[in-house]
C-alpha cells in the first residue's frame, strides 16, 4: 500500500464537509474534522531474537462540534462513518454547572505540508529493514553486555484538518525511531543504559554509520556504569546535559505550564508575569525546531486545531511569559494561541501538549561552550541522560533517574560514577541555574513520546546547564 | 469498498490461504463507546464508533501480527501480507507448533444490556449529575473535580483456519470519580471506581458515598518521621496496583525468560503465607467480562495460581502451553478490547481476567485495624509500573493513614514503601471480609506484616507556611487554588 493508495483510506474532503454540514444544521457554531490515516511497523528484538513484528493501518475521523458553548466529540473508523449516526446524536442539554467554552479567534489556514523522504519508508523492503535492525541490535553486544532490548518503530501519518471557519490543512509526516536498552554486568553489579535515535523523515534517518556509532556509545555507557564507583549522595554543584535539560523543561516545568493542567491545579497557577527562574533562563517550546536541517521529533507546522505553530517562550528572562494553549484555554486565560493542541490520533480528542521543549540562555551571548561550563563548575558532578521519574505538577516536585554521572575536579572530568537520581522543586532549581551552554546535541538522540493523554512525538535536548545546588541520590 | 465485519474476517482468512500462509486467525471487532470525562466543570463527551480486524498469520515455524481499522479489501490484504512477512522475518521458532485448535468449552453467555448500548451522551451526563449533586448535598468542603463514565457495547468475532469460530456481544459501564478537599493545600484526594456489565448494577448513591467518605477521611493529612518495618493494610485500589506487577510476574512470557522472581521450577513450592490462595477466574459470575473462551478461542477455567501458599500455576496462552507442554490456562487477552474506551486492535498478550484473593484469616476490616499496634493503611501508591519485574522489587510513594494502638490516628501525606512482591506474599496475615470492585476483581484489604516504611517531615519553614496558608483558607481570607 503505497503513498497513493494510503490516501484512498483517508476519508475524503467531500465526506468531511457533509459531516460538518450536518452539525451546522444542528446549530453548531464551529465544527472541526480531523481526518487521519496512519500506517505503522514496530519491531522488538531481545537478546538476538526477534520477539515481535507488529504492523497496522489505523484510519478514521474525529469530529468536534461546539453548540452553545458545549463540546460534542465523535469518532468513526472508516467503515463506521455514517451521516445518519450524526443526525441521531442527541445534543447535550442545558445545565447550570457546565462551564461553556469559547474558542480564541484565529484566521483560517490553508496549506499542504508533505515531508519528503530521501529513502521512502514504503520503498525499503521488509527484509532490508529487519536486516538493519538485527545488525544494529547485535552490535550492542560487547564487552560485559549481558542483555539488549531493541525497539524499532516507523509510522507514516497522513492528516487533514478541516474546519467550518475555512481551515483546510493537509499534512504527511513520517517518523522513524530506534531505541536500545543495554544491560551490562560485572562481578554481580548490573547497570543498564538507554538511548534513542529517531527523526522525522524516511529510512535515511537510519544512516548505518550514525546509528552504529550511537549504539556503541550506549553499550559503552552501560559497561562503564557497571564498573563505576558509587555516585555519592547529597547536595552538589552540577552540570546537567541536554537530555536532563529537556527532562526538567518538559516534565518538571512544561506540564505545569500546559493551560489545561493549570486549570485543574499547577504550581504555576497565578504566576504569569512573575519571576519564577534565574534571569538568564528562557524555557522554550518550539513547534518548528530544526538543527542542521534535522527537525525535532515534536516538529509540527500546525497543531491539531489547525493553528500554525511557533517558538513559544514559556519563561523569558526568568519571567513566566505564557502558558501553552489550545483555542479553548487561550480564550479562557486570555492568552495568545501557541499551537499546542495535539492528539495521539483520530481516536482521541486534543489536549494541550508540548512539542520541542528545552532551557536556553536568555541572551545568545550568555551561552557558553560545554568546556567552559565545566571550567565554571570547577568541582562537582556532570550528570548525563535521564531515565524515568516522577513529577507532581501541583507542587513542582520531581525525581528523575540519571544514567551517567562523572566526578569533575578543577573543571576536568576525573572519573565515571554509577547511575543516580536527582530531585527537588523545579522553581528552586530554575532559580539555581547560574550558567547555560550554547551547544545542542543532535535532535535524533532526544526523540521521544509524551504520554499525557495518549502518545505524541516530542523533543528535544537543549544545551548543558550549570546548577549551583541540586539534590543528587539519596 | 468496505466489507462487512463478518465478510472482512472471512476475506482475511481466505486471502491468507491464497498467499501461502500455513495458518491464519482473524479477530473482528465492532463497538460503540460513549465516554464522559469531566475536568473542573468542563465536560468532554466522546461518542465513538470503531470497527476493524486484527490478524495473526503463521508459517510452519512462527507467526506475525497486524491490524487494520479500514475494512477495504486493499487494507485487509496489506494487513495479512505484512503479518505473513513478519512471521517469515521472525525466523524459525522451534517451539511454535500451531495457532490454537478448537477445544470444547462449557458455554457462558455474557450480559448485553440494551440500556448501555443505547445510552446517549446526555443520559450519561444525567448519571454524572446524580453523583455531583450528592457530593454538593454532603455539605462537606470537597469538590467533585473530575472523573468520568463510559458505556461500551460491542461484538467480536474470532475465527481461525483450524476451525475456531467464536462470537461475543457484551456491554460494560465504567465509572470513576475524583474529589478534592477545598479547604486546604495540598488538597486531600478521594476516589471511587465501579465497573459493571449492566446499568442496573451501578449504584451511584453508594459510589457517591464512597468518594465523599474517602475524601473526608483523607483531609488534614499530616507528615511524620518513621523509618523501619511495620504492619500495613493495603486497601483494594492500592492492592490492584501491586497486582499489576504480580500479573506480569506470573505471565508465561516473563516466566519463560526468567524475568520474574517466580521460576518454572518453583511450581509446588511455598511462595506465600500458607493461608493465602490467589485464583484467576474468568468464568466468575461477578466478572463483567466473563467469558467461556479467551481472546484466541481457548476455553477458560478457574486457575489456582497460589493455593494455601503453594505456587500451583502460571498463566499461559496457547503458544507457551505448547512450549511448556502444559494444559493451556486460556489467559490470552486483548486487554483494551473490553476496557474504558474501545481499542481491540492490539497484539494479544497473557493477563489475568478476574482475581480472587482468599485467606483463611478473613476478618472484618475494623478487626484488622484493631490488631495493629503501629502501622499504616495504604490507600494508593504511585509509579508501581517502574518496579523491577525480575526481582519484584518496588520502592513507591504512597498515601493513607497512620495506625497507633489499634486505631486510625491521622491521614498521612506521603510515605515510602519498599520491598518485593515475594516478601509481601509471605507476610500476608489476614484479609478483610469487605471487598471493593477494581479492574482486577472484587478485592479485599490485605494485612501485611514487616514491610519497610519510611516517612519524613518537610522542613519546619515549609510546614509553618503551609499551616498559615491553610489557616487563612479556613478563615475564608484566601481561597484554595482548587476553587479559584
Amino acid at each position: 500500500m503505497g503513498e497513493k493508495s494510503m490516501s484512498t483510506i483517508l476519508v475524503n474532503r467531500e465526506t468531511a464537509e457533509k459531516i460538518m454540514n450536518e452539525w451546522i444544521k444542528k446549530g453548531a457554531s464551529y465544527v472541526e474534522c480531523r481526518v487521519e490515516a496512519r500506517k505503522f511497523m514496530r519491531v522488538e528484538v531481545r537478546d538476538k531474537e526477534i520477539k515481535s513484528i507488529d504492523s497496522g493501518i489505523s484510519s478514521g475521523i474525529a469530529v468536534r462540534a461546539i453548540i452553545d458553548g458545549k463540546i460534542h466529540f465523535m469518532i468513526f473508523s472508516e467503515k463506521e462513518l455514517d451521516v445518519e449516526k450524526i443526525k441521531k446524536e442527541k445534543m447535550l442539554s442545558e445545565r447550570a454547572w457546565i462551564k461553556k467554552v469559547k474558542l480564541k479567534e484565529t484566521a483560517p489556514m490553508r496549506d499542504k505540508v508533505i515531508i519528503k523522504e530521501k529513502r521512502p519508508l514504503e520503498t525499503i523492503s521488509f527484509d532490508d529493514k529487519i536486516k538493519f535492525i538485527t545488525a544494529i541490535h547485535k552490535r550492542a553486544f560487547r564487552d560485559i553486555v549481558k542483555s539488549v532490548l531493541t525497539r524499532y518503530s516507523e509510522e507514516i501519518v497522513e492528516k487533514r484538518i478541516i474546519t467550518s471557519e475555512g481551515t483546510n490543512i493537509y499534512m504527511r509526516i513520517p517518523y522513524v525511531y530506534i531505541r536500545h536498552e543495554v544491560t551490562a554486568e560485572e562481578n554481580g553489579r548490573i547497570n543498564s543504559a538507554r538511548g534513542v535515535w529517531g527523526a522525522i523523515g524516511g529510512f535515511e534517518v537510519m544512516d548505518y554509520e550514525k546509528v552504529k556509532n550511537h549504539t556503541d556509545e550506549i553499550s559503552k555507557s552501560a559497561c562503564e556504569g557497571a564498573r563505576a564507583e558509587k555516585c555519592p549522595a547529597g547536595k552538589f554543584r552540577v552540570v546537567l546535559d541536554g537530555d536532563l535539560n529537556h527532562l526538567l523543561a518538559h516534565e518538571a516545568l512544561g506540564h505545569a505550564a500546559e493551560a489545561d493542567i493549570v486549570r485543574v491545579g499547577s504550581i504555576l497557577k497565578g504566576k504569569l508575569g512573575k519571576k519564577v527562574a534565574s534571569s538568564i533562563v528562557n524555557i522554550v517550546d518550539d513547534g518548528r525546531f530544526e538543527l542542521d536541517g534535522i527537525k525535532g521529533f515534536g516538529w509540527i507546522p500546525y497543531d491539531d486545531e489547525g493553528t500554525p505553530t511557533k517558538r513559544t517562550f514559556i519563561i523569558k528572562e526568568g519571567i513566566l511569559n505564557t502558558y501553552m494553549t489550545d483555542r479553548i484555554t487561550a480564550e479562557e486565560f486570555n492568552l495568545e494561541l501557541t499551537g499546542n493542541a495535539r492528539a495521539q490520533d483520530w481516536t482521541l480528542p486534543t489536549a494541550v501538549r508540548m512539542r520541542n521543549t528545552f532551557i536556553e540562555p536568555a541572551k545568545s551571548e550568555l551561552g557558553m561552550k560545554n568546556e567552559e561550563l565545566l571550567q565554571e563548575l570547577r568541582d562537582g558532578l556532570l550528570l548525563k541522560h535521564g531515565r524515568g521519574g516522577q513529577v507532581d505538577t501541583t507542587r513542582g516536585v520531581f525525581t528523575f533517574g540519571v544514567q551517567e554521572a562523572y566526578l569533575v575536579k578543577n573543571g576536568e572530568i576525573v572519573k565515571r560514577l554509577s547511575s543516580t537520581s536527582i530531585s527537588g522543586n523545579i522553581l528552586v532549581v530554575l532559580k539555581n541555574i547560574v550558567a547555560i551552554g550554547k551547544e545542542f546535541d543532535p535532535p535524533q538522540i532526544s526523540a521521544g513520546y509524551c504520554g499525557k493523554v495518549g502518545l505524541v512525538p516530542v523533543g528535544v535536548s537543549g544545551p548543558w546547564i550549570l546548577v549551583k545546588e541540586l539534590i543528587v541520590g539519596g | 469498498m468496505s466489507l462487512s465485519l463478518y465478510d472482512a474476517v472471512d476475506y482475511a482468512l481466505t486471502y491468507a490461504e491464497k498467499i501461502g500462509a500455513y495458518q491464519a486467525e482473524a479477530f473482528g471487532a465492532r463497538g460503540k463507546a460513549v465516554i464522559l470525562n469531566i475536568e473542573k466543570g468542563i465536560p468532554s463527551i466522546t461518542t465513538s464508533y470503531i470497527s476493524g480486524i486484527a490478524v495473526r498469520v503463521a508459517t510452519k515455524t512462527n507467526y506475525g501480527f497486524s491490524y487494520t481499522t479500514s475494512l477495504s479489501k486493499e487494507a485487509i490484504e496489506f494487513a495479512v501480507k505484512t503479518a505473513l512477512e513478519g512471521a517469515k522475518a521472525k525466523g524459525d521458532d522451534k517451539y511454535f507448533k500451531s495457532l490454537p485448535e478448537p477445544l470444547p468449552a462449557t458455554p457462558i453467555t455474557p450480559f448485553y444490556d440494551t440500556r448501555i448500548a443505547e445510552i446517549t451522551a446526555d443520559e450519561i451526563m444525567n448519571l454524572y449529575e446524580i453523583v455531583r449533586n450528592n457530593v454538593i448535598a454532603s455539605r462537606e468542603k470537597i469538590m467533585l473535580i473530575g472523573g468520568g463514565m463510559g458505556a461500551v457495547s460491542g461484538e467480536t468475532i474470532l475465527k481461525n483456519s483450524l476451525g475456531i469460530e467464536f462470537n461475543t456481544k457484551r456491554t460494560l459501564f465504567y465509572c470513576y470519580l475524583y474529589c478534592l478537599s477545598t479547604d486546604e493545600i495540598p488538597p486531600a484526594v478521594g476516589f471511587a471506581v465501579d465497573v459493571q456489565d449492566s446499568l442496573g448494577k451501578v449504584k451511584l448513591d453508594r459510589l457517591s458515598d464512597k468518594v465523599i467518605e474517602d475524601t473526608v477521611k483523607s483531609k488534614r493529612a499530616k507528615e511524620m518521621d518513621f523509618v523501619g518495618k511495620a504492619d500495613i493494610v493495603i486497601m483494594p485500589h492500592a492492592l490492584s496496583s501491586f497486582l499489576w506487577v504480580f500479573s506480569e510476574e506470573i505471565a508465561a512470557h516473563n516466566v519463560d525468560r526468567n524475568n520474574t522472581p517466580f521460576k518454572r521450577d518453583m511450581i509446588g513450592n511455598k511462595i506465600a503465607d500458607e493461608n493465602l490462595s490467589i485464583i484467576d477466574n474468568p468464568r466468575s459470575p461477578d466478572c463483567p467480562w466473563r467469558t467461556d473462551r479467551d481472546d484466541e478461542g481457548v476455553p477458560t477455567k478457574s486457575i489456582e495460581i497460589i493455593r494455601d501458599g503453594i505456587l500451583k500455576s502460571f498463566l499461559t496462552d496457547w503458544y507457551y502451553a505448547k512450549k511448556w507442554n502444559v494444559e493451556p490456562t486460556g489467559s490470552c487477552r486483548r486487554i483494551s478490547a473490553w476496557s474504558y474506551g474501545w481499542n481491540p486492535f492490539v497484539r494479544p498478550t497473557i493477563a489475568p481476567s478476574w482475581i480472587e484473593i482468599k485467606h483463611k484469616n478473613e476478618i472484618k476490616y475494623d478487626e484488622i485495624i484493631s490488631e495493629i499496634r503501629e502501622g499504616f493503611v495504604i490507600k494508593s501508591v504511585m509509579g508501581i509500573h517502574q518496579s523491577d519485574f525480575a526481582s519484584g522489587r518496588f520502592a513507591v510513594p504512597a498515601s493513607g493513614w497512620y495506625i497507633k494502638n489499634g486505631e486510625i490516628k491521622m491521614a498521612l501525606r506521603s510515605v515510602m514503601l519498599a520491598g518485593t512482591i515475594p516478601e509481601l506474599l509471605k507476610n500476608v496475615k489476614a484479609t478483610s471480609k469487605e471487598k471493593e470492585r477494581t479492574n482486577y476483581g472484587d478485592l479485599p484489604s490485605v494485612h501485611v506484616q514487616n514491610v519497610y516504611v519510611t516517612a519524613r517531615r518537610s522542613p519546619f519553614m515549609y510546614r509553618f507556611i503551609l499551616r498559615i496558608i491553610n489557616g487563612l483558607i479556613r478563615l475564608g481570607i484566601i481561597k484554595s487554588p482548587i476553587v479559584k
